[in-house]
């Protein structure tokens, strides 16, 4: 195993944490989105498009994917929120898929140093050069990535911590009881698909840059089914749920050659198993009490 | 203080509620009572927003609250204390609390409301960093009626506080409810218990298929034949 191959394992890891993140922040809120993918989507065209076609720098390109991507989860949110189980789960899929076909046909070009860029409809958005023309090694690109990963899993763990961690728990428990406790259901549904966007978006952006071509069949439903998959298998009851399950996914699965041609069925066994046997994964909220529990009689012992 | 108007309400086709009206003044402890389907609950979820009546009037201290979002009417000081769903089990004690205090300004308030409520809770106060799901159904109904205190209630409503409750612990629920009571909460009780909702009530209401059958003095609600008969008949004696 030489190093690059290592490296690309690891970014794919961390990006598709991103989406995994997404996905688990609507699990906590009681919805189970289908969808999740179109926000990976519209950030890593977005970010393309304001590298590449713009001129922008990299950071403010994954800023702006990130923000068109939340922008975009706003105006999917509005009239969705509402909805309830199956049918949030449906519109977002119908959502996603429409973000899809859009980008199948949407052609957007200019002419940079005699040759077209931007995205061609079907035949996708080639040469988003930015981390290559800028010399960022894969290396460091890697690292970039683990920063905002770890950037992002801090506010993630906050959040947790926080009075609206405790409301979007509510809202996942109850909606109504939640709503009889003087909140606004729905306001708050609406800041968490935001914030799901946002999150999907910056792993979108990154990976436009590190793979320089996107086209849209890459961001079909079974990305976001992995996405929503990784927090069920890794556990609802903290933020490193959905990471165990990326790494469980892609670190082991599709790592490990010997299962390489099976890793779907692998992989949906684990989900089916899980699903019966801890139907909110591994690190469920029960398993979460328990290990803080043994964390702060450790810290007493040590005292 | 609440005041319900010829109220209606109705799933699809089945008219659960018809025609209720029924008044609670300051300082008052109202029962409501009737059988399971009598339309107590939905009554109840209306006057929260939870439910959207198809008729009636709902006034709250001399103001409209119909189909008001059920967060906004809370916000004006009406809590309900739900039947079945008591409490977030995922959540800890003590967030369960202060959560139920949310739209109280300050975390030094909240936090001394804390103390304040768990003076009559003291059952939890040695529980407040377990998850509400390992509470048993007194402890359960105890946390619930803290939680609604928190928010400094003016009406709190208490749909069948001793549902699925052993008897000591429906005891414990029923002698709590008029020191709430004694403490400046006007109380609106729902319930199928209906000797003990009338001996703590001060007057009350008799729901059957969606109407008022019967109201009053609760004392003398206690002794009325039809009540007697339909509800306490079997208990009559004891």
């Amino acid at each position: 195993m030489d190093d690059i191959y290592l490296i690309t394992i690891l970014s794919n890891i961390g990006m598709i944490s991103f989406i995994a993140l997404s996905a688990y922040l609507l699990l906590v809120v009681g919805e189970i989105s289908f969808g999740q993918q179109a926000f990976f989507a519209v950030s890593a065209y977005g970010s393309g498009i304001a590298t590449a076609m713009w001129g922008w720098p990299i950071w403010l390109g994954l800023l702006w994917g990130a923000l068109v991507a939340g922008a975009a989860a706003l105006v999917v949110a509005i009239p969705t929120v509402r909805l309830r189980g199956l049918y949030f789960s449906v519109a977002t899929l119908a959502f996603a898929e429409m973000v899809r076909l859009i980008f199948e046909i949407f052609t957007y070009q200019v002419e940079i140093d005699g040759e077209l860029v931007g995205p061609d409809g079907s035949d996708g958005f080639r040469d988003i050069r930015a981390i290559y023309d800028s010399n960022v090694s894969a290396f460091e690109y890697m690292l970039i990535i683990y920063g905002l990963l770890a950037v992002v899993l801090i506010g993630f763990l906050i959040l947790e911590r926080s009075r609206l961690g405790a409301i979007f728990r509510m809202i996942g428990e109850d909606p109504m009881l939640t709503e009889m406790q003087g909140l606004n259901v729905t306001k708050y549904k609406i800041l968490a698909v935001v914030m799901a966007g946002i999150v999907a978006g910056i792993g979108g952006a990154l990976y436009a840059h590190l793979a320089t071509y996107v086209e849209p069949k890459i961001f079909n439903v079974m990305l976001g089914v992995h996405a929503l998959a990784y927090g069920l298998i890794g556990g609802l009851g903290t933020a490193f749920g959905p990471l165990i399950g990326v790494a469980i996914d892609i670190g082991l699965l599709e790592s490990i050659r010997a299962i390489s041609g099976y890793r779907m069925i692998v992989f949906g066994g684990l989900v089916a198993v899980l699903l019966i046997v801890r139907p909110r994964g591994l690190l469920d909220e029960a398993a979460m009490h328990w290990l803080r529990g043994r964390w702060r009689g450790l810290i007493r012992a040590e005292n | 203080m609440l005041e319900i108007r010829d109220l209606h309400l109705s799933y699809g086709k089945v008219r659960a509620v018809q025609g209720v009206s029924l008044e609670v003044a300051e300082g008052e402890i109202v029962a409501l009572i009737g059988a399971n389907g009598a339309g107590k609950s939905s009554t109840m979820h209306a006057v929260c927003g939870i439910e959207r009546p198809s008729g009636g009037h709902i006034r709250f201290l001399g103001q409209a609250i119909t189909r008001m979002p059920p967060h906004r009417i809370m916000r004006r000081g009406i809590v309900q204390v739900p039947e079945g769903r008591l409490i977030f089990g995922g959540l800890t004690v003590a967030q369960n609390l202060r959560l139920g205090a949310h739209n109280v300004a300050g975390r030094a308030k909240t936090e001394a409301d804390i103390e304040r409520v768990l003076e009559s809770f003291p059952m939890l106060r040695d529980r407040l960093d377990e998850p509400g799901a390992a509470l048993s159904g007194g402890q359960a109904q105890m946390l619930a009626l803290a939680r609604g205190l928190m928010a400094r209630p003016k009406l709190l409503i208490l749909d069948e506080p001793s549902l699925g409750l052993a008897p000591i612990a429906a005891l414990d629920v029923f002698a709590l409810i008029p020191r709430l009571r004694d403490a400046g909460v006007t109380i609106l009780l729902v319930e199928q218990n209906v000797r003990q909702a009338l001996a703590i009530a001060d007057r009350g209401y008799v729901l059957e298929s969606g109407r008022i059958i019967l109201d009053g003095n609760a004392a003398e609600l206690a002794e009325h034949e039809l009540l007697v008969s339909a509800y306490l008949g079997l208990t009559r004696g004891e």
